[in-house]
């Protein structure tokens, strides 16, 4: 039971944490952005590198944006589906406020 | 009653092999009771006819008495969003956590082998869900009325037309747990600036 709450301490203090649908959720600023990935420097400092999709849905707020809207710097949020140990980003929010 | 007897026997016999050679097939080709496995297409048909045969006409041939006005729809996709996303996903494709792991994967119902089922059958299904398959009842004991059942039928016809914006709108109907929404508000927090990047 203990180790159940630490996990479950440990989980929600992370910015890469495991949430409903299968889809591990990403947060943090964009540190390099490419046509086929998004490179996020994550809230406790790690490095995360997400890769992109032709079906990934971008917004700000409740609005669709493209690809192109996001830059070094954002803030943003990705839900992303882990496939062969790598992250394919199925959201990515992005934030109004800039770094 | 020698040939009555015989014929008996011969039934017996038939039976019994039927029903090694089914274990058999579970145990050895069908990776045991395992949900992991897809249906077989000949399973998959047999199972469908099946079900369809055992419809009752006075079911199958109900209509429904709700007409398909936005209100019936709105109430229809909150109801679906709350009750029926889990397994069948926002846009009824099925492709979701827990239909990924049932026996049988729960259908696309955009398509044209769940649309072309009548309004009754699809009523049928909801109400009183389908046995040896993932689909519960939802009518009677389980509380939904008639009505709420009748309005997610004008929903499931409307699938095939859903929008983005819909989609969008039906996941934040979708149950939550309180972990996930602590979880939503500090990411939505961390978008509109606050907490350190």
């Amino acid at each position: 039971m203990k180790r159940l709450l630490l996990s479950l301490a440990l989980l929600s203090s992370t910015a890469i944490a495991f949430a409903h649908g299968g889809l591990t959720h990403v947060m943090g600023v964009v540190a390099a952005a490419s046509a086929t990935t998004l490179d996020v420097k994550t809230t406790d400092g790690k490095l995360a590198t997400v890769a992109l999709d032709p079906s990934t849905k971008w917004m700000k707020g409740t609005s669709s944006i493209t690809e192109g809207d996001v830059h070094t710097g954002d803030r943003v949020v990705i839900h992303a589906k882990p496939v062969n140990g790598k992250l394919i980003a199925v959201e990515v929010a992005v934030g109004a406020a800039k770094h | 009653m020698k040939l009555l007897f015989r014929l008996f026997l011969l039934v017996a016999v038939l039976v019994a092999g039927g029903a090694a050679a089914f274990i058999w097939y579970l145990r050895h080709a069908h990776a045991g009771v395992s949900a992991r496995a897809q249906p077989t297409t000949v399973e998959a048909s047999l199972a469908t006819a099946m079900r369809s045969a055992a419809t009752p006409a006075a079911v199958r041939n109900r209509t429904n008495p709700v007409p398909a006005t936005a209100a019936a729809l709105h109430e229809g996709m909150e109801h679906y969003a709350d009750h029926c996303a889990v397994c069948h996903g926002n846009n009824g494709s099925g492709q979701t956590l827990l239909g990924a792991g049932m026996y049988p994967r729960p259908p696309d119902m955009r398509l044209p082998a769940t649309q072309r089922k009548s309004d009754g059958e699809l009523f049928g299904y909801i109400e009183n869900g389908i046995r040896l398959s993932g689909m519960p009842a939802f009518g009677g004991a389980a509380g939904s009325t008639e009505d709420e059942s009748w309005k997610l039928v004008v929903f499931l016809r409307h699938l095939p037309q859903l929008s983005a914006e819909e989609e969008q709108a039906m996941e934040r109907l979708n149950p939550r747990s309180p972990m996930e929404m602590d979880e939503e508000k500090k990411e939505a927090d961390f978008l509109k600036g606050s907490g350190t990047p």
